[in-house]
C-alpha cells in the first residue's frame, strides 16, 4: 500500500519519530516562549516530515504536514501567535500524524478523515489573516538567478576544474507526489556531485511544484553528461530533463534582492549535515549480536587465564609461558576496552524518553483541571536503549498518578497557602554503578487511613490483617492490583491498575520501586534501575552443587556462619546481624528438585549473602560462596519459560552454566509463602 | 517425493524427524537442572556458548510413569552406567531443543506415499504429537511433529511474552 520495504522502515520510522517529536517538543515550547530558534526547528522537522510523508506516497500525511508546514511559516512570519488554543490543534495534529504514521507500519489505513482538522487548521490561517489582512501573493524571484555566493561558488569549482552542468526537469503531470519525485532527484543528483544553485531549493519545495532547475558540479572534468542522464532516467515520472554543460557567464550574475539573500542564508545550514557525516547508524539487532560476540571473548578470556594459570604451576615460568602471559595481559585490556566501546554503543541519554513526558503531564493536568509544572533534572543520564525501552510504560503511570492523584486542584493548594501551580519532579541520576530515577510530587501525600479504608472496602485484607501492619507497609499496599483510593474513576488514573504494573514491569529489570510519602507535602516515587541488562557483576554461589549467580548491585555482604548462629523468631530462621534481625530464605530448599542433591556432599557449613530489594532485606543461605565474576546475561530458552526465582542464565569461562537469580522475584515468592 | 529423516530409538521404538529440523547430534552431556523448570525440561546444556534447554521426550509423552523413569546418565568426570543416550540437537523457530534419545540409528529417505496418518492402536505416545507413521525396512517409524510437541501449549504462550 505504502511505498516502503520492510528493511527501509525502521529507519524511515526513526525519522519520522524524530521529527514529529521535534514538532511536539517544539509546540510545547512555543507555549511558554516563541523564539526564532524554536520556530525554525519546528518548521524543518515539518518540512522533512512533509518530504519523508512524500516518499512513501502519504497523501494524508503530505497534506497534514504541508499545512502545519505552512502555519509554522506564518508563526516565523509573526502572522500568527501561538496561544494556547493554536497549541491544542497543532498538538492534535501531532496525533493525527501519530495515526498516520502507524498506518505506514501496519500497512493499512486506519480511516481517519483529515479533513476536519485540515478544516480547524485553515481556520487558524484565516483568521490570521483577517487580523492582518495581508496580500497573499508573494513576490516570485526571478528564474534562474544566482545569489553572489553562489556566484563564487561557481567560480571555485571552475577553477577545480570541475564540470558545471546545467539541469532542467519536469514532473508529469499525473504524478501522484511531484515534490517528492523532485526531491528524490535532488538527493539522487547530490550523490554524484554538488548542488550548486536550485531553484526551487529543497527547503522550499513546495507540493504543487512540477519542475526544477539546478547547478551541479561533477568532479570529472569534460564527461558525466550520460551519467547524469541514465541517473535521471531512474526517477520515475519524470517526464522530461535537459542536461547541458553551464558555460559561466557573467550576465548570470543577477543581483537578487538582500531579503532573499539573508533568507537563504539563514537556511543553507550546513551544520546538521556535518553532524550526520560523522555517524552512521545501526539496528539493535546488530548491536546485540556485537555485544554477544564480545561476551563470548570476555567468556573465553576468563577461560584463557585458567589455562596460563595452569601452564604456569605445570611448566612453571619459562620463556613460552611468559609470552603468554604478557600476550594475555594485552589481550585483557583490548577486550575490557572493546566491551567498554560496545556497552557504549548500546545507551542512550534517558532524554530520548524524558521528552515525551512534558506533553504527557500538560494533558494530565488538563484532563483533572489541575496545574502542573514538570521539572525535569538528569536528562543527559545514560541508560541501556533496551531499559528505557522498558521503563517508559511504568514512568507514564507514576507520572499521570502524580498528576491525577498526587496533586490538588488549583483552589485546594491555594487554600493551604501552596503555589496555585504544582510541581512534578522528574530526575535521573547515576548513584553507584545504577540508575536512580525519581518521580516527586508536591501534592497531598498519602494518607494511611484511607489506603486502609481503601484495602478494607475492596476486601483485600482484614480489619485484623490491616492491623499487623507498619505504616510503611500500609502505603506499600498501594502496589496491590485493584486498590484504589480516588473516588472519582478518570480517564487518567483512578482504575487501581497501573502501579502495580507499572512496580511488576521494574522488578522484571531487576530493579526497584520505593515510594516515600508525607501528608499534606507530597509523594516521591524512587526507582533504581540496573546499568545495562547485558552484562553483569554477579558472586557466584552454589547449591545443591548448581552455580548461581547473584546480581552484585543487590548484594550487602557475606557471613559464613555456623548452624548454630541461627534464630527461629516466630517459627521462621532468621539471623541476628549488627543488632538487626534478617529474615532467612534458605535457596537449599527453594532451588529444589528431585535430582539435585539435597546437601552439599562435602559437609560445608552454609553461608549467608546478605541482598536488599527496595526496603526488603533478606538473608540467602547457601552452600557456599565461589566469588564474584562479570557475567554476560543470556535468556533461559522461551522452552523453559519463566522460572520463579531466575532471570536468566550465563555461561562462565570453563564452560559451565551458572543461573541467574532473580532478587525481587524470589523475595517475592518468599514473601508470600510467609504470608501463607 | 522422498522425504529425508533422521531416525532414533527411545523405548525400543523407532521415531523419525526431518533432516531438516535437525542442526547435530552430540554425546550426553553435563546437564545443569533448572529447578522449578516444567517437568520434562531435563535442563540445560551449553552447546558452543549458547545455553540450550534439553527435553526428556520419555517425560514429555509419558512413555513411562516419572518413579519408573531411571534418571539420565551425567557425565560427571567420566561416563557412568549405560550412557550411551545421546542428544539430537533441533531448530525449532530459531530456537534450539536438544532431545535425548536412546541412539540415533540412521539418517535415510522414505519414501512419502509410505507414510500414513498416525494410529493410536500402533504407538504408544499421543497421536497429537505425531505426523503419521512411515514403513522403513519393514519396521514402523513413528514420525515425530516437533513443532506440535514444543508449541501446542508451552511454547505458544511463552513467546508472546
Amino acid at each position: 500500500m505504502f511505498d516502503i520495504t520492510a528493511d527501509e522502515l525502521e529507519i524511515f520510522l526513526e525519522d519520522v519519530n524524530n521529527c514529529l517529536e521535534a514538532i511536539e517538543t517544539g509546540v510545547l515550547n512555543l507555549e511558554q516562549q516563541a523564539d526564532t530558534e524554536t520556530l525554525n526547528s519546528i518548521f524543518r522537522a515539518a518540512h522533512t516530515l512533509k518530504a519523508l510523508a512524500g516518499t512513501v506516497g502519504h497523501r494524508q500525511m503530505t497534506e497534514l504536514t504541508h499545512t502545519l508546514e505552512t502555519i509554522f511559516d506564518e508563526m516565523r512570519a509573526g502572522k500568527l501567535f501561538p496561544t494556547q488554543s493554536v497549541a491544542d490543534e497543532l498538538l492534535e495534529s501531532v496525533d493525527i500524524l501519530q495515526t498516520l504514521r502507524d498506518e505506514i507500519v501496519n500497512q493499512q489505513t486506519s480511516g481517519i478523515d483529515i479533513s476536519p482538522y485540515l478544516a480547524r487548521l485553515y481556520d487558524l490561517q484565516a483568521n490570521q489573516q483577517q487580523k492582518e489582512d495581508l496580500d497573499p501573493a508573494t513576490p516570485i524571484s526571478p528564474p534562474h538567478s544566482l545569489t553572489p555566493e553562489q556566484t563564487v561558488a561557481l567560480q571555485e569549482m571552475q577553477v577545480l576544474g570541475q564540470t558545471i552542468l546545467e539541469i532542467d526537469m519536469t514532473v508529469a503531470a499525473e504524478s501522484f507526489a511531484p515534490a517528492a519525485r523532485l526531491y528524490q532527484a535532488t538527493i539522487a543528483l547530490m550523490e554524484s556531485g554538488q548542488v550548486i544553485a536550485q531553484q526551487p531549493n529543497l527547503e522550499s519545495l513546495a507540493e504543487e511544484d512540477k519542475s526544477m532547475w539546478l547547478l551541479l558540479a561533477l568532479p570529472l572534468e569534460g564527461e558525466g553528461i550520460q551519467e547524469i542522464e541514465s541517473l535521471l532516467c531512474d526517477i520515475d515520472d519524470l517526464a522530461e530533463f535537459h542536461v547541458q554543460p553551464y558555460p559561466l557567464k557573467d550576465s548570470a550574475v543577477i543581483k537578487s534582492a538582500p531579503v532573499i539573500l539573508e533568507k537563504q542564508g539563514k537556511q543553507v545550514d550546513h551544520a546538521p549535515d556535518q553532524a550526520q557525516d560523522t555517524s552512521v547508524r545501526i539496528s539493535i539487532e546488530r548491536l546485540d549480536m556485537l555485544l554477544n560476540l564480545v561476551g563470548e571473548l570476555v567468556t573465553n578470556r576468563t577461560r584463557l587465564l585458567q589455562i596460563e594459570e595452569m601452564l604456569q604451576v605445570q611448566c612453571g615460568k619459562g620463556e613460552g609461558v611468559n609470552a603468554l602471559s604478557q600476550l594475555m595481559a594485552h589481550f585483557g585490556q583490548v577486550v575490557d576496552q572493546l566491551q567498554e566501546e560496545v556497552m557504549h554503543a548500546r545507551v542512550l541519554p534517558i532524554a530520548s524518553l524524558f521528552n515525551k513526558f512534558p506533553r504527557l503531564v500538560r494533558d494530565a493536568a488538563r484532563a483533572s483541571d489541575k496545574q502542573a509544572a514538570l521539572v525535569i533534572e538528569g536528562e543527559s543520564t545514560e541508560l541501556d536503549r533496551t531499559i528505557i525501552q522498558a521503563i517508559s510504560d511504568p514512568l507514564i503511570h507514576l507520572l499521570r498518578n502524580a498528576v491525577g492523584h498526587g496533586l490538588e486542584t488549583p483552589a485546594e493548594r491555594q487554600a493551604m497557602g501552596k503555589p496555585s501551580i504544582g510541581t512534578v519532579r522528574l530526575t535521573a541520576a547515576s548513584v553507584k554503578g545504577q540508575i536512580v530515577i525519581t518521580v516527586a510530587d508536591d501534592g497531598r501525600g498519602i494518607d494511611p487511613k484511607q489506603i486502609r479504608q481503601a484495602a478494607l472496602n475492596n476486601g483485600l485484607l482484614s480489619e485484623d490483617e490491616l492491623s499487623h501492619l507498619s505504616q510503611d507497609e500500609l502505603i506499600d499496599l498501594i502496589f496491590r492490583p485493584n486498590l484504589s483510593t480516588a473516588s472519582h474513576v478518570t480517564e487518567m488514573s483512578g482504575r487501581g491498575v497501573g502501579l502495580d504494573v507499572a512496580r511488576t514491569n521494574i522488578e522484571r529489570l531487576s530493579g526497584s520501586v520505593v515510594v516515600t510519602t508525607e501528608i499534606g507535602k507530597g509523594t516521591t516515587f524512587q526507582l533504581t534501575l540496573p546499568l545495562t541488562l547485558a552484562l553483569m557483576r554477579t558472586m557466584l554461589v552454589t547449591v545443591r552443587n548448581n552455580l548461581y549467580a547473584i546480581p552484585v548491585h543487590s548484594v550487602n555482604g557475606a557471613l559464613y556462619l555456623a548452624e548454630s548462629n541461627f534464630l527461629t523468631i516466630k517459627g521462621k530462621p532468621a539471623i541476628n546481624w549488627q543488632n538487626e534481625v534478617l529474615p532467612l530464605l534458605d535457596l537449599r530448599e527453594f532451588f529444589t528438585h528431585p535430582r539435585l542433591a539435597a546437601k552439599s556432599a562435602n559437609g560445608n557449613k552454609p553461608s549467608i549473602v546478605l541482598v536488599n530489594w527496595g526496603k526488603h532485606r533478606v538473608g540467602l543461605v547457601v552452600d557456599k560462596i565461589i566469588g564474584q565474576q562479570e557475567i554476560v546475561v543470556k535468556s533461559l530458552s522461551p522452552l523453559v519459560g519463566q522460572v520463579v526465582g531466575l532471570s536468566g542464565s550465563t555461561i562462565l569461562g570453563d564452560g559451565g552454566i551458572a543461573l541467574i537469580i532473580d532478587i525481587p522475584g524470589l523475595i517475592n515468592a518468599a514473601l508470600q509463602a510467609r504470608r501463607q | 517425493m522422498e522425504e529425508q529423516l533422521v531416525i532414533f530409538q527411545l523405548n525400543e521404538e523407532a521415531y523419525g524427524i526431518s533432516v531438516a529440523q535437525v542442526q547435530s547430534i552430540i554425546p550426553m552431556q553435563h546437564i545443569i537442572t533448572v529447578p522449578g523448570a516444567p517437568s520434562f525440561i531435563e535442563g540445560v546444556i551449553n552447546l558452543r556458548g549458547a545455553v540450550v534447554p534439553v527435553v526428556d521426550l520419555r517425560t514429555r509423552f509419558e512413555l513411562i510413569s516419572a518413579h519408573e523413569m531411571a534418571p539420565i546418565p551425567q557425565n560427571q568426570g567420566e561416563k557412568k552406567g549405560k550412557g550411551k543416550s545421546v542428544i539430537i540437537i533441533t531448530e525449532l523457530n530459531k530456537l534450539q531443543v536438544g532431545l535425548i534419545v536412546d541412539k540415533v540409528t540412521e539418517v535415510t529417505k522414505i519414501a512419502a506415499a509410505s507414510i500414513e496418518p498416525p494410529s493410536a492402536l500402533l504407538t504408544s505416545i499421543d497421536t497429537a504429537y505425531l505426523r503419521g507413521i512411515g514403513k522403513f525396512k519393514d519396521t514402523l517409524v513413528i514420525l515425530l511433529d516437533l513443532e506440535r510437541i514444543f508449541m501446542v501449549d508451552e511454547l505458544k504462550c511463552l513467546t508472546l511474552k
